[in-house]
């Protein structure tokens, strides 16, 4: 005789096995085939893969699309110009949710369909108006703030919003006001990548802002590219092996140089203040980084000659190896260090040397006063490129301090200064895209007007993906236990 | 009457052969150790009308809240699509709990390392799908295969070893799998991960979410068939007393090592699960806070209680993710409180770390005073969800068993 | 090739800096487990505990280094003594597994309340007590402050071994060879368990708080805390049998040479974290070829 748990279970586990098929059924008319990373290969948004071919198709003729938007070139089509695409295509049912864009129509079952939920705020043939209302632009923006290599929660907290909160106390942009929503990446790609798409399709914000952290930034940017969000960070590294260059992402901006921009910067910075002395070049070893450590390696080998001692990828997060990597630094005699690698690491490498090199390297991390406070005075006279200036010069920026204090109650740090900079260049191309906002209007802004000048970072030219145009040199300065400006706009 | 689910299992095809030392101390339980004989007729509860109405409408609840809640059917809320996505990392959660308790609630050997079979499994069906091109559902089952053959090979050769020795070999085939084979870039992706597509016809969060449901259903399913065969009453049998187990002819080694690769195969199949809801996978997600957390969910949840350790996993998942603080703020946002706020703001405590804080606080205070742990506090209300009669005291559990090194 | 020898020479050296710090790690684990047949998985979070107090009165509160570590240590043998009381008592009749678990639960705390308390403070380091360094005849370069570590190793060492041949130390032998016996003559078990987990925690500390002007830290799993210091002061403890002193002082040694050789650029460019493969296949070995442990001789416990 069967006990009655027996079978109350057993009709519990196939009501729920057979109510799980039921819900696949709904879907199972569904044009498939897009899995994520359509957009993020250059394809039109709206395209899906062959499976057999791995060329894009378009879904309802079937025929084979070129891709579009490589080479960091702004093709028409990535950036607005065709905007039925963009607006229908994103999320995973991407190759359906194009036919959904012009009319508005939900595709997933109550609401919770991938394009359902952003092509539903774009009514009929305006384009993607979603996070956009009359009175109001939701922006999102996502950085770590605990995990491996956090940026303090209390400052990033604080420095969130300082500029937007200005601009909505003069009116917002075209009456509308900007609500700024944070999520903490947790230094993980795969949760930066979630938490952008909740904000993206729960949260339903107009645009997205990636606060720091290179791989989180490339895994948000290109989930953004497949979603057609825009997405704006500072410039991080441009490609990564097995994965399509940022450059071919159709939403992506980055505002200030790229690692890989830098590394003749560095070459440049080397031969002004060490030329005719041995230089080494380490590099941490996450892939992300393989363009930068290549183009770094090649310009110093050009300027350093026989004197770039060596070129070397290190562990990212170095512990054990610490004493070693010091000694190998120590032992070749360099004069320079050109640095890529986390602020923790070259702790734990400059406690353990026994020598005093110059550390030079490219913003942004490293450029943080944390990283000054907490390395001197092993770091003395470390140069680091950074998108915006050092806070001797930021304090002197009224306007910031001030708006600062009226967010915050209390004096502006660097990690304030870098997002008020960043902020800045997005309510500039805000205001540039006019009262009649939409994804694709705001990314043909950007791509139409190229500069935008804020005044801490860099003036922008977008004639590619990367925006950046100069850095800001800035040298760690143990006395005052922070970094201070050697000069600013320095252009490649 | 036996209390849990597994013991009532045992109980119902025991051959009345062998009684051991019971494990929830109040009464004995039959394992059939040698022959079967036929299954002793159960005693039933009569159950009334009005009986049958209150336990139909709580079950109506349940399936309501699991069912229709995430699909945004006959429900006031309106989930979005972060919300049904922390709910499926909630049901996969569970997988994973299940197959920790198979190892160590079963054979009480503790593994923590368990986040490399899951890491591997996500890693692994990833590399069928997007490399291999082959299809979601064989991605899934090689996943599951090299779970088991993971389990397989490490049980092997360190299986001899039981106890604390054990747990220290899964330790570092944790770091191991975390640093060097999750550091291969070619199967891996790198720092950026790998991308995961989700299988036609389960794109959307809240099919995917019935899609793991289901998954978690038929490994609910399994699970209790497995603790009601052969093999089952086995584990029960070694867990209780090798040596007497050992002494009816029970082959313990063999025994803890089919646990094992059960255990692997089942966490193989969640972090396929796993890496398919991400949709992007990365090494570094599973590092050794990740194996901590999969311990901590399971003894919480209480061992050997499979809704216990779903409902276990479920919390901790929902915790971590900050979905658990909200779904509380918003009964309570009527009488104008917010938890969140509270923990953030009056406590100071970020929502990130909550899961951190009380986490360890609720391990300690079940291993020290509520053995059962969440399996034990719902008993009384699973029995009688069961059909049976309300008992305060069921489920009784006098301590977390688990084995101890046996020289 | 001199290069290669050169390279494994300069690792050899880093090995026995790094290895001190696991050798003490390894002594409290010891300790721990012949008192009690237990597996502290909290040990290295005594270390991470004292660390992070001491960080906190030098750099937050600006005491003086001394104070500073003073407090540190306190907050190690505080956090041990509670964790006895609060836990290993309270289970003292549990399994060993459940012990096991609920040391890891005792580490998890710590951690989790180290993250609630020092988020804001990211990249945490203390400065060095001297700057000096020196360099071997073989090219590897010594900073004063690593050597403070070994130096520390050796003291504690001898301490230890002078502990153990005073009164209350033959008491802790005794009661853990023969407790029944130990309580008819007087000794209280209960205070030796205490005192076990106080010198323990205080190992435990010492090794944390040496490691502050050596490396960076943050509350996050990567700094002293689980596989940076557990793992390999298991390893050490392992390689002893569980139960040798001496053994695990020359097993944390061992175990620092053979994660540098994972530094070694043959292996390290060609591995994935060869560090911690070396260190997994190493123990593997060790326990299947001889699990009374390497460094002892005859059969001090079988697995």
């Amino acid at each position: 005789m069967r006990s009655p748990g027996r079978i109350t279970a057993l009709g519990l586990a196939s009501a729920m096995l057979a109510l799980g098929l039921a819900a696949c059924g709904q879907k199972a008319g569904v044009e498939t085939a897009a899995p994520g990373y359509v957009a993020a290969n250059g394809a039109p948004v709206g395209a899906v893969v062959d499976p057999t071919t791995g060329e894009f198709v378009d879904p309802t003729t079937g025929e084979v699309v070129a891709p579009v938007g490589g080479d960091g070139a702004l093709a028409p089509g990535a950036a607005g110009g065709d905007l039925g695409a963009v607006a229908g295509g994103s999320g995973a049912s991407g190759g359906s949710g194009g036919a959904a864009g012009g009319s508005g129509g939900s595709t997933g079952a109550a609401g919770s369909g991938g394009s359902g939920g952003s092509g539903g705020g774009a009514p009929a043939g305006g384009g993607d108006r979603t996070g956009v209302t009359d009175t109001t632009i939701k922006i999102g923006v996502h950085a770590p703030v605990t995990g491996a290599a956090a940026v303090p929660q209390r400052s990033f907290e604080n420095a969130v919003g300082t500029y937007f909160e200005a601009i909505n106390k003069k009116g917002g942009i075209f009456g509308r006001k900007i609500e700024v929503f944070f999520e903490d990446d947790q230094f993980r790609p795969d949760v930066a990548r979630t938490k952008c798409k909740g904000m993206a399709e729960q949260t339903e914000v107009f645009l997205l802002i990636g606060g720091a952290g290179a791989d989180q930034i490339d895994a948000c940017a290109r989930y953004a590219a497949e979603a057609g969000v825009p997405y704006i960070s500072g410039g991080v590294h441009e490609s990564r092996p097995g994965q399509s260059a940022l450059s071919s992402l159709s939403t992506y901006f980055a505002v200030s140089l790229t690692y890989d921009q830098q590394a003749p910067m560095l070459a440049r910075l080397y031969k002004s203040l060490h030329n005719g002395k041995k230089v080494v070049v380490i590099t941490a070893d996450n892939d992300s980084l393989n363009g930068y450590h290549d183009k770094a390696t090649a310009a110093l080998k050009s300027a350093a000659g026989s004197n770039l001692a060596y070129s070397e990828r290190i562990p990212k997060n170095t512990q054990s190896e610490a004493l070693a990597i010091g000694t190998k630094i120590c032992n070749s005699g360099a004069s320079a260090v050109v640095w890529n690698a986390s602020p923790s690491t070259l702790i734990n490498v400059t406690k353990s040397m026994t020598c005093t090199p110059q550390f030079i390297g490219p913003g942004l991390t490293n450029g943080l006063n944390i990283v000054a406070t907490a390395t001197c005075p092993s770091l003395n006279g470390a140069l680091f490129y950074s998108p915006f200036p050092g806070m001797d010069v930021m304090r002197k920026n009224g306007q910031f301090v001030s708006d600062y204090q009226a967010k915050n109650g209390s004096a502006p740090d660097d990690i304030g200064a870098a997002i008020y900079g960043l902020e800045k260049i997005i309510v500039s191309m805000l205001q540039a895209s006019g009262k009649d906002l939409t994804r694709e209007g705001f990314m043909s802004t950007i791509a139409k007007q190229k500069t935008f000048n804020t005044g801490v970072f860099p003036t922008t030219n977008f004639t590619s993906r990367f925006g950046g145009t100069a850095m800001h040199l800035l040298k760690a300065d143990c006395g005052s236990r922070e970094y201070v400006t050697v000069r600013t706009n320095e252009r490649p | 009457m036996s209390t849990d689910a597994e013991v009532t299992a045992a109980d119902t095809n025991a051959g009345a052969t062998q009684a051991l030392p019971a494990l929830d101390g109040t009464e004995t339980t039959q394992v059939e150790a040698v022959s079967d004989s036929p299954t002793p007729p159960e005693e039933r509860h009569r159950l009334t009308g009005a009986g049958l109405a209150a336990r139909g409408l709580v079950w109506g609840l349940l399936a309501w809240f699991v069912l229709a809640v995430p699909a945004n059917v006959f429900s006031p809320f309106n989930l979005g699509v972060s919300d049904v996505g922390a709910a499926t990392e909630a049901v996969i959660f569970g997988i994973v709990g299940l197959s920790l308790n198979v190892l160590l609630g079963y054979t009480g050997q503790i593994s923590l390392g368990h986040q490399a079979f899951v890491g591997l499994g996500a890693f692994t069906s990833a590399y069928v799908v997007v490399d291999l091109g082959l299809s979601f559902w064989f991605g899934l089952l090689i996943a599951a295969g090299v779970g088991a053959l993971q389990a397989g090979l490490l049980g092997a050769v360190s299986l001899r070893l039981t106890g604390l020795y054990f747990a220290l070999v899964t330790l570092a085939y944790g770091a191991f799998t975390e640093q060097t084979l999750l550091g291969i870039t070619a199967i891996t992706g790198g720092e950026g991960g790998k991308s995961a597509p989700r299988p036609a016809g389960f794109e959307t969060e809240t099919t995917y979410y019935f899609l793991c449901l289901a998954f978690l259903a038929a490994v609910i399913f399994f699970d209790w068939r497995l603790t009601s065969s052969k093999t089952g009453r086995a584990l029960a049998a070694l867990r209780e007393n090798p040596r007497v187990a050992a002494s009816y002819g029970i082959n313990v080694k063999a025994y803890t090592l089919i646990a094992f690769v059960v255990s692997g195969a089942i966490a193989g199949l969640a972090g396929a699960l796993l890496a398919h809801h991400d949709e992007v996978i990365v090494g570094q997600k599973f590092g050794f806070q990740l194996a901590l957390l999969f311990v901590l969910m399971t003894v919480v949840g209480g061992l050997r209680s499979r809704s216990g350790v779903v409902i276990g996993a479920a919390f901790f998942a929902l915790l971590g993710t900050g979905k658990l603080l909200v779904m509380i703020d918003k009964p309570l946002g009527a009488i104008g409180f917010s938890l969140t706020d509270f923990v953030e703001g009056t406590i100071g405590l970020p929502q990130e770390f909550v899961a951190l804080v009380v986490g360890p606080i609720l391990l300690l205070i079940t291993i020290t005073l509520y053995p059962g742990g969440i399996g034990q506090q719902i008993a009384p209300i699973r029995e009688w969800l069961l059909g049976r009669p309300f008992d305060r005291h069921a489920g009784k559990v006098e301590e977390v068993t688990v084995s101890d090194v046996r020289a | 090739m001199s290069d290669f020898f050169q390279e494994l020479a300069i690792a050899m050296t880093a090995g026995l800096l790094r290895g001190s710090v696991y050798a003490l790690v390894a002594l409290g684990i010891v300790l721990v487990y012949r008192a009690s047949g237990i597996f502290n998985f909290a040990q290295a979070e005594f270390g991470t505990t004292g660390l992070f107090a001491a960080y906190a009165a030098l750099e937050l509160w600006g005491w003086s280094y001394p104070l500073a570590f003073a407090f540190g240590m306190g907050a190690a043998i505080t956090m041990g003594l509670l964790t006895e009381r609060l836990v290993i008592h309270p289970l003292r009749n549990s399994s060993k597994v459940t012990l096991l678990v609920g040391t890891a639960g005792v580490a998890l705390a710590a951690i989790g309340l180290q993250f609630w308390l020092f988020n804001e403070t990211l990249i945490m380091t203390m400065p060095r007590i001297s700057e000096k360094y020196f360099v071997t005849p073989w090219g590897a370069q010594v900073t004063s402050q690593a050597l403070i570590a070994a130096g520390v190793l050796v003291v504690v060492a001898i301490a230890l071994a002078m502990f153990f041949r005073s009164p209350s130390g033959l008491a802790i032998q005794a009661a853990q060879q023969e407790p029944v016996a130990a309580e008819l003559v007087g000794i209280s078990v209960r205070r030796v368990s205490m005192m076990t987990w106080g010198i323990a925690a205080a190992l435990g500390g010492l090794a944390g708080i040496l490691t502050g002007p050596i490396l960076s830290f943050t509350a996050a799993f990567l700094s002293f805390g689980a596989f940076a210091a557990l793992l390999p002061g298991f390893m050490a403890a392992v390689l002893a049998g569980m139960r040798s002193m001496p053994g695990a002082v020359a097993g944390g040694l061992l175990v620092g040479f053979i994660e540098q050789l994972g530094s070694l650029s043959l292996l390290s460019d060609t591995v994935p974290g060869a560090g911690a493969a070396m260190l997994f296949v190493f123990l593997l070995a060790a326990l299947l070829i001889r699990p009374q442990g390497i460094l002892t001789r005859g059969a001090a416990v079988a697995a």
